[in-house]
């Protein structure tokens, strides 16, 4: 099949008729955003539905051309494709009418889908949808791509089933099945009347009979099994397989949580060390006494001073005071001797010789002298009497200073426990200060796995961190899960293999027993019709193995040909025991590339699809076209020349909007002619007629130029 | 789908067969070979059907042909 031509009416930005002369080889729809690639790719999109949805919108019109209605007038939104199928030309043509009413309304009417078919000079119109004859809705799936996530025809889950079904004679094995078991059934009873006949045997072949239809049906309870337990261990794969990409976030995200919890333990705990009730130890542990030492040394000077004042002015009075009485005694009690009395002795010595030895007068005991002598000795032994009751009054009448004194004693006999109080207090705030450090080395730690953890969880396609972390926690339940289904598929594949053998040692034996009877040739066609029976099933999986290879092996060569200058990998296609289908990058190691990059994907994909192109069109003896809109979005310049190039080589209509081949000019986007002119094909540009109103839909419709 | 069951390998060994010498069904039909002669039969005369009927008389077509010209 090849498009020749694709005409687009009124359809949104395709403002009246507008027109595409495809050729057979790669054709080029090049345009910049909003010029109406998207729009082309839509409104082929909308002619190649069949199923009837769709049909008419009021979305679909040209908003320029309703604008430019005038009431009660209207026009028709049309997109056709001329194409050549089988050596037939075909029209393919979807249509509806559109009117403007008075109030500005637009309203559908007159929808037809028609196929029109030139023959020699009769035009012959069917029904749309019989162009599901020459382009099968199964085989479209494989034709039509938009954007690069489209690519993956995998990704449907039956879609490998459909695959073999499409592109492999599979399906018509269906009635063959059903018929052989139809078959070996009426065979079997066949036999099993003939050997009735066998009165010898009845027993052995009653026996025989049994232990058939006990194995036969233990098989199918195994082959049951072994079906659920693949379909089990499928799912726990691909549950598996969703998360592979999420593994590694979620072991960092384990990790990181992991660092964070210690980390906030650690700061607890750093934190919980650190004292600084100072307003409760400056009474309880008496640090307010850390002044002490400076108040204890003014307060041990001033004493000093005031002691050594006070020494001074009670010395000084002691003197005055003492001098003072000398005087007063003086002046007052002391009688002066005569200077020739020489004194007491001298006294005492006149009274004991009763002679006045001053004027030398004899002085008899008891005379008048005498008496006189002794009572002027007794005047002056008393004069010399100091009076008891004549104390002197203290300077200071309290003791306060030396009670300060002794104070500063005390204060000073203290002053060591200050300085051990001092190093106390500075301990206790280096530690303090040193936990202060700790907590903030910790706290940029912490940071750090905080923004750590924000760099995972932004980088998870919107997984949530409960997700991540479930996913982990499912991880080794899944694989575990897995593992078990596994083991128990090898061990009812191993009890299938031993009921098989016993199956077909009882069918032999039976077929054995026949032998020299009338039976014999029923037992051996019953047998005969059983393994041509086997044959068919082998020839369906070994068919479809066929198919698989093929894709295989095509897609591999297309793939060298798209990265011939890259890492590329190998293509397998792998069938899931669940009947599910999935095209996968291997490495030479034979491991999986679960994340090739976004080119290389694109490329391993569509090499895919070419295969498969390939093997539709070896089906059909006719090729199919391949569309893709903007394929190439995650390549870089060099890989889309080389991309193109190898598509302009691959002897295949190919269709392809894209907004490559477009360099920036002035702020405008243009054509790169260089580049196109290295691609061999068909090339159009197609862009916003000029000028438009950038806020007004109404005005902006398509142009297209063929440029080569 | 002749060539895809008489591919079968365990059919090969026990009935004998050169797989190669059919190019078509018709060639099959007239084979020598019965089991090769079968499975073009039950081919050609099911045709894909899953009609009971059509079914029944394959059956027997096929049946009567393996008992008639099988040698034991």
């Amino acid at each position: 099949m090849i498009i020749q031509k694709i005409e687009i009416e009124n359809f949104r930005s395709y403002y009246k008729q507008n027109s595409f002369e495809l050729t057979n080889g790669l054709n080029l729809i090049i345009g910049s955003n909003g010029d109406g690639k998207t729009t082309f790719y839509e409104a082929l999109e909308w002619l190649f539905r069949t199923d009837g949805t769709n049909r008419m919108d009021t979305k679909l019109i040209s908003k320029k051309r309703i604008e430019e209605l005038f009431a009660n007038e209207s026009d028709d939104v049309r997109v056709a494709m001329t194409y050549e199928h089988k050596s037939k030309t075909k029209i393919l043509e979807k249509r509806f009418h559109f009117t403007k009413s008075f109030d500005g309304e637009v309203s559908t009417s007159n929808y037809s889908f028609n196929l029109i078919e030139n023959s020699g000079i009769e035009r012959i119109v069917k029904d749309g949808v019989r162009f599901d004859f020459d382009l099968p809705s199964e085989i479209r799936k494989y034709t039509m791509f938009k954007g690069e996530s489209d690519l993956d025809v995998f990704q449907n889950s039956n879609a490998l089933k459909m695959l073999v079904e499409t592109f492999s004679d599979v399906k018509d094995f269906e009635a063959y099945f059903a018929f052989m078991e139809y078959a070996t059934k009426k065979a079997d009873q066949a036999r099993d009347n003939a050997q009735k006949l066998d009165k010898k045997n009845t027993d052995r072949i009653k026996q025989l009979n049994r232990t058939i239809e006990f194995e036969t049906g233990t098989l199918s309870d195994i082959e049951r099994e072994i079906k659920n337990k693949e379909n089990e261990a499928g799912n726990f794969d691909s549950l598996l397989k969703s998360i592979e990409q999420s593994k590694e976030a979620s072991k960092l995200l384990i990790a990181v949580n992991r660092r964070i919890e210690t980390l906030s333990q650690k700061r607890s705990q750093v934190q919980a060390r650190i004292n600084e009730d100072y307003t409760i130890s400056l009474l309880d542990d008496m640090w307010i006494l850390m002044g002490f030492a400076d108040v204890a040394e003014e307060y041990s000077i001033k004493v000093s001073e005031m002691d050594k004042q006070r020494r001074k002015l009670e010395r000084n009075y002691l003197l005055t005071v003492g001098q003072e009485k000398a005087i007063k005694k003086m002046q007052t009690d002391f009688v002066p001797l005569p200077v020739h009395i020489p004194g007491q002795k001298v006294m005492q010595e006149m009274l004991d010789e009763e002679v006045c030895k001053i004027c030398g007068r004899p002085a008899k005991k008891h005379s008048e002298a005498w008496e006189f002598m002794l009572h002027r000795l007794e005047e002056y032994q008393e004069s010399l009497k100091v009076p008891e009751d004549e104390e002197i009054t203290p300077y200071y009448m309290n003791n306060y200073i030396v009670e300060l004194q002794k104070r500063d004693t005390t204060l000073n006999d203290n002053l060591s426990e200050i300085t051990r109080l001092r190093h106390k207090i500075l301990e206790a705030i280096a530690f303090n200060n040193r936990m202060h450090d700790e907590v903030k080395k910790i706290d940029a730690n912490l940071n750090m796995e905080f923004e750590q953890k924000k760099r995972i969880l932004a980088q998870t396609d919107g997984l949530t961190e409960e997700q991540l972390l479930a996913n982990y926690e499912n991880i080794s339940n899944w694989v575990e899960q897995k593992s078990k289904a596994e083991n128990r598929i090898d061990i009812l594949k191993r009890q299938r293999a031993q009921h098989r053998a016993a199956l077909d040692e009882a069918q032999d034996a039976l077929g054995k027993l026949a032998e020299g009877t009338s039976a014999a040739i029923f037992a051996k066609t019953a047998l005969i019709i059983r393994q041509i029976s086997e044959a068919f099933k082998s020839a369906k999986e070994t068919n479809k193995k066929r198919l698989l290879h093929a894709i295989e092996d095509e897609s591999n060569v297309f793939l060298e040909k798209l990265n011939s200058n890259d890492f590329k990998g190998t293509i397998r296609i792998l069938e899931k025991a669940n009947g599910q289908g999935e095209a996968v990058l291997m490495n030479n190691d034979n491991t999986r590339i679960f994340t090739p990059n976004t080119a290389l994907r694109t490329t391993y994909l569509m090499s895919v699809l070419f295969a498969i192109g390939k093997l539709s069109s070896e089906r059909d003896k006719t090729e199919f076209p391949l569309l893709f809109d903007a394929p190439t979005s995650s390549f870089t310049d060099a890989k889309e020349s080389e991309f193109f190039n190898v598509i302009s080589k691959l002897k295949k209509q190919v269709i392809i909007v894209t907004k490559s081949f477009l360099k920036e000019r002035n702020g405008e986007a243009v054509l790169d002619q260089a580049k196109i002119e290295e691609v061999k094909g068909r090339v159009f540009r197609i862009e916003k007629k000029k000028p438009f109103d950038d806020k007004k839909l109404g005005t902006i419709q398509t142009v297209i130029s063929k440029i080569k | 789908m002749l060539h895809m069951v008489l591919d079968d390998q365990k059919l090969q060994e026990l009935y004998d067969y050169d797989k190669s010498e059919y190019e078509d069904l018709y060639q099959a039909l007239n084979s020598d070979n019965v089991i090769v002669a079968a499975v073009a039969r039950i081919i050609k005369y099911l045709d894909g059907s899953t009609e009971e009927s059509d079914q029944k008389k394959v059956y027997m077509t096929v049946f009567n042909y393996i008992n008639e010209n099988y040698i034991l």
